[in-house]
């Protein structure tokens, strides 16, 4: 009778007769937020604590045996999502099933045995070794700690992971330190100390980013190459879409805490939906100087994670955005903000500032009146938006006078739903 | 007479170690007309960043540098510190790979470009102040924010109040040592197109230091490729994408992972320890098609095209 490999035991349902899952992840609306700090004011005085939104309610699942790309710029929240599915870091609220157990809130000492079967690489390879232990000794630990190996059975396997990541000769450089090899050789030994406990799912942050480019493939070759001996899973995390094109089934697109897009890679690259998709891709620099042009950037930089903008996180900075996106307050007076940086233009409009005097709240904007302003203040703004109109300005519902101040107030944004479009999921009004 | 806004020739670099000395930069020699881009590119290590230092003669105390470089004529190595001094700054102007570290934590934004200006010209505060708020609005950072201290900015905006700072003076040349690796990919994308429109603008020459060769394609009109303190190709960006001549070209443009990549490539070996790197080619170790004489002659700097150079035994069976 032929074995039955354990592994695709792993794979059944652990319930006779349930639907057979083969998500080994699941993770639903997960959130992770840091405190940053408070606001002064106790919360009785109407203070209130401020957290940095990192992950704000993502979901996503990884098939058995598949490479998932989470992809986003820096301070999108991929890293921090990484870390929280392997519960180094502990979830704010949402789900992680792991190999359908729920590992949410599980207890560190049920969580011990299933950390042999999750692990991670670092992105740098300098900082994710210890100096003081040899690259065998790192190596061969997770042995030790896990499955309790002797010094020796412990030491034989570190050779084999090492010959199979390219760490030769395995022998000489077992007694190495650190030190004494190059980055690219560093990466292979974190990752020989990841695969050493034959895990089934590994989170990849940024594995090849500290490296040269032309060391880079090498190890993402040794990263592929063992994937399709063992069949792991890989969360791989990445601001290169280049690399997560070439490597990955299925991408999700992360910006600012959220995924604004997910599914199948060939289908995103050949025709990305999402406005954010589209400008990320568009950005990258291509090496070929025949292809040289003139390129649709956003504006602007990627906002706070403590404010983190009302609707689509990316309405302020989308070429293709609606009145209805997540108009406020604020982005009223980054417009006036941007429009006066022509001396000329700030100089003439000067009856509406300073603008220090302007507060936002939610999707108010407001200025208390002066004994000098011109008596037709709402009817000026009124005048500068009708000149400019765009999707900002058709977003307002009303200039006023309202008491003491002059009030600018939106409507509220339309609600955003993710919705099921040509093979991926996108978080987006235009469609 | 020439047109060359600087001219360097035979130029080496040599740091002092305790092991001996790093030969960072060995015998480079190349020119830039007036609002031209020239990239230099190379992997960690291969003596670039030194290039950029030794033209702004910011190298550390005891480091041997021979060769010369012209700056519109003049021989920067010939110059008192003090005559260094006025040209850093003002017609030679430097950005930095990682803007925070660059900008003084203490002092506003204000202060920097206030005392910038007066280091090099006797105006007034006001006038300084003036020329700040007009180099800061190009950059589309608005007058209300100059007060403000470097940390409450993004990346992408001190690396903007950067290039404000450095452009106040109206140099000649602006020497950008990786200017966008601490970046994202979208703010990457602005900056380059903010240098490439005041290169037009200014007709201001442009060194770009970079390891990143989508960058060069995109933004470079000639391209330097250096590997172990050496150039091994210089030409068009065009002719050096399309037929490069040396093979560390061929396999560095081969390993770039890009949109539109079918395999994965990698270059065997690492670059050499430059303290004492190999003989003759030095890239004869990792290269596919070295032969004896590349192990035991230096190859020759030849032009193998119009304007297109290389150092390669080989090179006319890779036209």
């Amino acid at each position: 009778m032929d074995p039955v490999p354990r592994r695709s035991l792993r794979g059944l349902s652990f319930r006779e007769g349930l639907p057979v899952t083969d998500d080994i992840l699941e993770v639903r609306d997960l959130v992770k937020h840091f405190p940053v700090k408070s606001t002064g004011l106790p919360d009785f005085l109407g203070g209130h604590r401020l957290v940095v939104h990192a992950v704000d309610g993502i979901s996503f699942s990884l098939r058995r045996g598949e490479i998932f790309g989470l992809v986003g710029e820096s301070g999108c929240g991929k890293t921090t999502a990484g870390r929280t599915v392997l519960r180094l870091l502990e979830p704010t609220a949402g789900t992680i099933r792991f190999d359908g157990m729920d590992i949410t809130h599980l207890k560190e000492a049920k969580l011990r045995p299933l950390r042999k079967r999750m692990q991670i690489i670092f992105q740098d390879p300098h900082a994710a070794l210890n100096p003081a232990m040899t690259i065998g000794q790192s190596i061969a630990d997770p042995l030790i700690i896990h499955e309790g190996a002797s010094e020796t059975e412990a030491k034989a396997s570190a050779l084999d992971i090492m010959n199979e990541v390219g760490l030769a000769p395995a022998e000489q450089l077992f007694a190495k330190y650190p030190g004494d090899l190059s980055g690219g050789q560093k990466q292979r030994a974190v990752i020989a100390r990841a695969m050493i406990l034959k895990p089934e799912l590994i989170v990849a942050d940024e594995p090849v980013a500290m490296l040269d480019m032309s060391i880079r493939s090498r190890v993402l070759e040794v990263i592929l190459d063992l994937k399709r001996r063992y069949g792991h899973t890989y969360l791989f995390i990445t601001h290169d879409l280049a690399t997560a094109k070439f490597i990955c089934d299925r991408i999700g697109i992360m910006y600012l805490g959220r995924i604004v897009e997910i599914g199948a890679a060939k289908n995103i690259y050949a025709d990305p939906k999402h406005p954010y998709t589209k400008a990320l891709l568009e950005a990258i620099p291509v090496p070929d100087p025949m292809r040289r042009g003139r390129k649709v950037l956003p504006q602007g930089e990627v906002p706070d994670a403590v404010y983190p903008p009302a609707g689509c996180r990316f309405h302020p900075r989308c070429p293709a955005v609606l009145p209805t996106c997540g108009w406020e307050g604020r982005d009223f007076v980054e417009f006036l903000e941007q429009r006066w940086i022509s001396p000329e233009v700030a100089a003439a409009e000067s009856a509406l500032g300073p603008l220090e005097h302007w507060e936002v709240s939610g999707l108010v904007a407001r200025r208390p009146r002066r004994a000098d302003d011109p008596g037709n203040l709402a009817d000026k703004i009124r005048v500068i938006l009708e000149e400019v109109k765009s999707p900002m300005t058709e977003a307002i519902d009303v200039v006023e006078i309202d008491r003491n101040d002059v009030v600018i107030r939106f409507r509220p944004p339309a609600k955003l739903e993710p919705v099921h479009i040509e093979g991926r999921i996108v978080e987006c009004l235009l469609y | 007479m020439s047109q060359s806004v600087l001219e360097a020739s035979g130029l080496r670099v040599h740091y002092r170690t305790r092991r001996g000395f790093v030969r960072a930069v060995d015998g480079v020699s190349f020119s830039m007309d007036e609002s031209e881009t020239l990239g230099v590119v190379g992997e960690t290590g291969c003596g670039k960043s030194t290039l950029g230092k030794s033209i702004l003669g910011i190298l550390p105390p005891g480091t041997k540098v021979e060769g010369s470089i012209r700056f519109q004529g003049k021989d920067l190595a010939a110059l008192r510190p003090e005559e260094m001094r006025k040209i850093r700054g003002k017609d030679i102007a430097l950005i930095f790979q990682d803007p925070m570290t660059r900008l003084d934590p203490l002092f506003t934004i204000q202060d920097h470009f206030i005392e910038t200006i007066r280091a090099h010209e006797d105006v007034s505060k006001g006038e300084a102040l003036q020329r700040s708020v007009k180099a800061l609005a190009s950059m589309g950072i608005p007058e209300s924010r100059l007060k403000h201290y470097p940390h409450e900015f993004s990346g992408g905006m001190r690396q903007r109040i950067m290039i404000a700072m450095s452009l106040v003076m109206n140099p000649k040349l602006l020497i950008a040592d990786e200017p966008t690796t601490s970046l994202d990919v979208i703010v990457e994308a602005q900056i380059l197109e903010i240098l490439e429109d005041l290169r037009r603008v200014y007709k201001m020459s442009l060194l770009l230091i970079t390891h990143n060769l989508g960058i060069v394609a995109e933004a470079c009109d000639h391209v330097a490729v250096m590997y172990a303190g050496k150039f091994v190709e210089y030409g068009g960006v065009r002719d050096v994408f399309q037929r490069p001549i040396h093979p560390y070209t061929q396999a560095l443009l081969h390993s770039i992972i890009h949109l539109d990549s079918k395999e994965l490539y990698s270059i065997e070996g690492l670059p050499p320890d430059l303290i004492d790197p190999p003989p003759a080619c030095r890239f004869h170790p990792r290269c596919p098609h070295a032969e004896e004489i590349c192990r035991t002659e230096e190859p020759q700097w030849i032009q193998f095209r119009a304007g297109h150079y290389a150092a390669c035994h080989f090179g006319k069976d890779f036209l």
